[in-house]
Formats: structure tokens, sequence, C-alpha cells
């Protein structure tokens, strides 16, 4: 859906706010033999599939998953401020049920993890006590700008998560993946009330949102774009 | 390439002028300045017809992918394999080495079409 979102041509934006099944995605050129590891997410009933987004690999696990499309001359400027400036509002959204949350870098560390979204950046994240809590990626085309995220709203369902990636299948998975990210510790049932705040802050900052009705074509291209972005090893 | 050699699209890519049919293309300064650091430069189908418009790659910076445009119908003659281990070069040198594809079969007339420098400065200050 949101590649051909990226696609098309809308005079106001578009959100969308759902709950992925358990799965990891890839950023568009990530090649998932040097990202995750096929036979533990084979075990987890990890599904995988690709971004048209940049990024790392990113677990979706029981998280919100949010994405804006707008055009692009709502938001002329640098990627960096316009990453901040959709993220923005998502923020202020997540800040009623967790008033702690901030944007910022997630700090160095020295695993030399490449892959996944845990590396330290120098972009913006949602960070909860220096953990990243959700992180965020854009795809920009001639008229559109589509920024799409995942937000971790509780410890989700996976008992050793870090066991899916390349480079944290060591002995000190479990402590890198807790020391560098955490979730908002709510419960699901909060999700409904989340996804409101998130919806009205967007359209404070961006004004009416468009409600999406893909016509028969479009759906045919959707389909299209879903077969395309299914990865396997 | 100094830029007032180079002719422009409203999509921020530049093309040289055509010698036997083949230029180069690439982002502009602005363009690059735009997208930040770049991190990746997807290659190009070599061999493959384009018309102008049609997206030939993606270049991805911190936080974005960004799709690349031909500025001119043509062939893909070759990707600047230079990016496939340096994709840096698009931020370092956009007019030059870091030059996205080489087209061929490139009409003089759809180039000259193009904005000139003077008009993209222009269009830029009007944007």
């Amino acid at each position: 859906m949101d590649a051909w979102l990226s696609g098309a041509c809308f005079s106001e934006p578009v959100v969308r706010l759902y709950t992925m099944p358990v799965s990891i995605t890839l950023g568009y050129r990530q090649k998932p033999e040097e990202e995750v590891l096929p036979k533990a997410c084979e075990l987890f009933g990890v599904q995988l599939s690709r971004r048209i987004s940049g990024g790392k690999a990113l677990l979706h696990d029981l998280g919100l998953t949010w994405s804006i499309a707008l055009p692009r001359k709502s938001l002329p400027g640098p990627v960096k401020e316009s990453f901040r400036s959709l993220c923005e509002p998502v923020l202020a959204g997540l800040q009623e049920f967790c008033p702690e949350l901030t944007l910022g870098c997630l700090g160095a560390q020295n695993s030399g993890l490449k892959a996944c979204m845990l590396e330290q950046g120098e972009s913006e994240a949602f960070l909860l006590h220096g953990k990243k809590v959700a992180g965020a990626a854009q795809r920009r085309t001639r008229d559109m700008i589509l920024q799409h995220g995942e937000i971790r709203i509780s410890s989700g369902s996976l008992a050793r998560p870090w066991e899916l990636f390349v480079g944290l299948d060591s002995r000190d998975g479990a402590d890198i993946w807790n020391s560098r990210t955490t979730s908002l510790g709510l419960s699901v049932e909060e999700i409904p009330g989340i996804k409101e705040a998130i919806l009205h802050r967007i359209g404070q900052r961006f004004g009416t949102l468009r409600t999406l009705f893909p016509t028969a074509e479009d759906q045919a291209r959707i389909e299209e774009f879903k077969s395309a972005l299914t990865v396997s090893f | 390439m100094k830029p007032e050699e180079l002719r422009y699209t409203k999509d921020h890519e530049w093309a040289s002028a055509p010698v036997d049919g083949v230029c180069r293309i690439g982002i502009s300064d602005h363009a690059q300045k735009e997208l930040g650091d770049i991190v990746y430069v997807e290659e190009s189908e070599e061999g493959r017809e384009v018309e102008a418009g049609d997206a030939v790659s993606t270049v991805e910076s911190v936080k974005a992918a960004s799709d690349i445009y031909a500025p001119l119908s043509g062939t893909i003659k070759a990707f600047n394999a230079a990016l496939s281990d340096n994709s840096a070069l698009v931020n370092e040198d956009p007019l030059g080495e870091g030059y996205i594809l080489e087209l061929s079969g490139v009409s003089q007339s759809d180039w000259e079409s193009l904005m000139d420098f003077t008009a993209y400065q222009t269009f830029l200050d009007e944007a």
C-alpha cells in the first residue's frame, strides 16, 4: 500500500495507522542473507518483506505502524527537516501517553552491528530514556514524500527477538538488544486511543487528511507491489 | 564540469551537452544538499530505453530513498561504476565525478529545450 501511495499524487496528506503481522521489513536495498537469519525467522514464524524506503532491518511485533504520504511541495527543503516535520506530530500524539518520549540520536555502541535498526546513526529516532522505541524512513518521488515508521507499544510477542538478526545471534545479543531498545510499556488495548491522538496531531499540523478509496485498478497495482516486495531466501 | 555548461530539469537533474548523442546525467548541487549524505546509489539497467521523466535510479541518503529521473529520452549506456564503491562522490562532486549515468541516443534539440544555468537559478530562487 505504501509503495502505491508514494507513486500516487494527492493534494492532501494521507495517513495510515495499522498493525503489521509479526515480521521483519528490510530497507529497499538490503540483502536478506546479510541482515536476518532464515532458520530463526522460520522457527519464530517471522515473515520477511521489503520496504520502499531506506534504512535498516526493522522488526514489527505488536507495534503500531504509521505512514504519512503528502505532496512534496508541502514540505520543501532538506530531507532532515522534512523528516523531523513528519515525526513531530507523531511524537506529540505519543507524548500524550508517554510524556518522556523524545526525538534524538541513538548513542554509540561497540558491537559492530551494521544491519539492523539498532545501529548507531546520525539520524533521529523516537527515544525513551536513551533507548529506541521507534524509527522512521522516507521515500521521495517527484510528487510525493512518504514517511513511515514503527512504534513499539509493548514488549512484543517474541521472547528472544535479537536471535533473528545477523550480528545479534551471539551471547551478548540480548544485552545489546535490551540496552538499545525498549517499548512505550503500554497495552495494545491502548492502540485505538494512540491512533486517535496521532491523527489529531497530524491533522493539526497538515490540515485536512484524505480518506483513501483505492479503485479496482489501484488494488491491482497494490497487489503487484505486494508481490514485488515479498522477500524469500 | 562547469554548471554553466549543463542543462537542468525541475526535478533537479542535470544533463551535459550530447557528444555523438551521448551525455552524462546527474543531480544538481541543490539536490545533493537537500538529500544530505548519500549512502547508496542504485545501479541503473544498462541498455534500457527510457523516456524523459522515467525513473532510472534511486539514491539513498540518511533517512530517505529518492527516485532519480531521466532528464532526456535515450538509452542507458553505462551506470557510473565509481558510485558502487563510493556513493559519497555524488555529494563531493555532483556535477563531475559524481554523475549517475551516461545516456546514448540523446537528441541535441531535446537537450537544448532543458533549462540553462540561468533559468535553473531563477527556478531555484522562485521555488
